[in-house]
């Protein structure tokens, strides 16, 4: 699944992001926390920088999902720089998601013409170029959805390795459901997509291809959750939700005034 | 009404992710897709049922409180049915050399939007400022109270919000926590209003400006006074 158009549209796209990765001015509000989170899971492991003690306003764990910032860790080890290791992260997203976009539309349409028209337009769009080289999630997001959606199509049309490629779907879709929360509803798409709309595969195996992503994604989420009840003190689904558990002030209270937090429910 | 609003909303919000060009060639898909996308349907649906699941998702959990770059993980398949959109285009005219002329001015014309100015230009002087604070005190790395968090990461310092903190900041600073610094930027009003009100009344000198988004930095006078910073020469203005 590669052309010489493809290689030139993809060249392109990486040069367009590097540059606008070299000269970006600014970055947004939430991207010092994203920083803050890379540097610490370089330097103390992922799990550390899961917890969220280290920056305002010190929930009891890291209200910033996981991926992006572990993703953004390891390139954080070469360059030293945090920001830049997370815009770096952002444009290989980027720049990996026109491929991505290329092989869906290779395998939805078997035409290179629609294939490279989802390539050359993912990689020229405006916004989402100047997305790809800032300091945010949802790029590696896009990324992970439009990948689990690539190894779900390959697991519809697979003839022996499809129990594998389901796996593989359920596994990417915890990773996107640990970039951001709204993931989730990527899931019930494919579901239903499985159940109701992919032609010609026999009921047996549309049942057996929901349940191994679900077992997949809960093989993962299950620990997970454990994890974040014995750090957090309350039960959660990703550490997103930890901000409607206790406000900033609130977890403020706690970590620097060492107060306990339902004592002051109406602080703000 | 509420679900009347959520919906202009989502459409709103997706409109400024997807853009004019995509938003155009999605029209000319509904228009002509049943001509030239027939034994395709499986593909199109398969495409949609992503964007469908986004839109009821943020109609019915987020409402107004959505954002545009929160449907930008569903972008790629706004972007694929926006392809095929193009795909018809293509098919409806003959003429190659005025396909390519077109295909030509929408990819052209979307690199040279998407690279018209620096990303993020508008937040360079909280960069500067932020840089500047800590070139001024390079020591610190004690909490800076700040509506804007950017400048206080600048300048390797922790951050602590101005929105209704006051009377932790207050109870903090009593306990002997050290507030050096405030950065203010923009007007304060609201559930921040009270920091601006705060360094006005309690004499915290100005010791930075930048006149275009009216960011000010603060130096707490007890803290100056130990450090006999207090009084340096802001760059960008004067001192109050």
């Amino acid at each position: 699944m590669f052309s010489k158009k493809l290689a030139i549209i993809l060249v392109v796209a990486s040069v367009a992001r590097l540059w606008l990765v070299f000269t970006a001015a600014g970055i947004n509000s939430d991207a010092f926390k994203y920083a803050l989170t890379t540097e610490r899971m370089a330097e103390h492991g992922l799990v550390s920088g899961m917890r969220g003690d280290f920056f305002w306003p010190y929930y009891s764990v890291n209200r910033r999902l996981v991926v992006y910032p572990f993703l953004s860790s390891i390139v954080y080890r070469i360059t030293g720089d945090s920001i830049l290791s997370l815009r770096l992260v952002s444009a290989a997203s980027g720049v990996a998601l026109i491929w991505v976009l290329y092989a869906i539309a290779m395998e939805l349409f078997k035409q290179e013409k629609i294939a490279l028209l989802s390539a050359g337009l993912m990689a020229f769009h405006y916004e989402f170029m100047r997305a790809s080289a800032s300091v945010y999630r949802e790029v590696t997001m896009a990324l992970l959805l439009a990948f689990a959606f690539l190894t779900f199509l390959w697991t519809l049309r697979a003839k022996r390795t499809w129990p594998l490629l389901a796996l593989l779907t359920g596994l990417v879709l915890f990773a996107a459901f640990l970039t951001r929360p709204d993931g989730a509803a990527i899931a019930v798409a494919l579901g239903v997509t499985a159940l109701c709309v992919a032609p010609g595969i026999a009921w047996k195996r549309r049942m057996a291809i929901c349940l191994i992503m679900g077992l997949a994604f809960l093989a993962l989420e299950v620990p997970y959750v454990l994890w974040l009840k014995k750090t957090s003190g309350y039960w959660l689904v990703n550490q997103w939700q930890i901000q409607r558990k206790l406000t900033e002030v609130q977890s403020t209270r706690r970590f620097l005034l060492k107060e306990d937090p339902v004592r002051h429910a109406t602080v703000e | 009404m509420q679900l009347l609003s959520n919906l202009a909303r989502q459409f709103e919000q997706i409109y400024d992710t997807v853009d004019v060009v995509c938003v155009a060639a999605l029209v000319y898909l509904v228009a002509r897709g049943w001509k030239h996308l027939k034994g395709h349907r499986f593909g199109v649906l398969a495409l949609a049922l992503p964007v469908l699941s986004y839109f009821l998702l943020f109609t019915f959990m987020a409402g107004s409180r959505v954002q545009e770059r929160y449907y930008r993980p569903v972008l790629p398949f706004f972007v694929a049915l926006s392809a095929l959109g193009l795909h018809c285009l293509t098919e409806d005219i003959k003429n190659r050399k005025v396909v390519y002329g077109i295909l030509g001015v929408i990819f052209v014309g979307l690199m040279v939007a998407g690279l018209r100015e620096p990303v993020r230009a508008h937040r360079r002087p909280q960069t500067e400022a932020g840089l500047w604070l800590k070139n001024h005190d390079p020591d610190y790395k004690g909490f800076v109270l700040s509506n804007y968090s950017q400048p206080v990461f600048y300048a390797g310092m922790r951050h602590f919000d101005t929105i209704g903190t006051e009377e932790l900041f207050l109870e903090l600073l009593a306990r002997g926590e050290p507030f050096k610094y405030m950065i203010l930027d923009g007007e304060m009003d609201g559930k921040e209003a009270w920091a601006g009100q705060y360094v006005v009344e309690h004499d915290w000198p100005r010791i930075y400006y930048n006149q275009e988004r009216d960011l000010r930095i603060h130096e707490n006078p007890q803290c100056g006074e130990q450090t006999g910073r207090q009084g340096r020469q802001a760059p960008d203005g004067p001192l109050l």
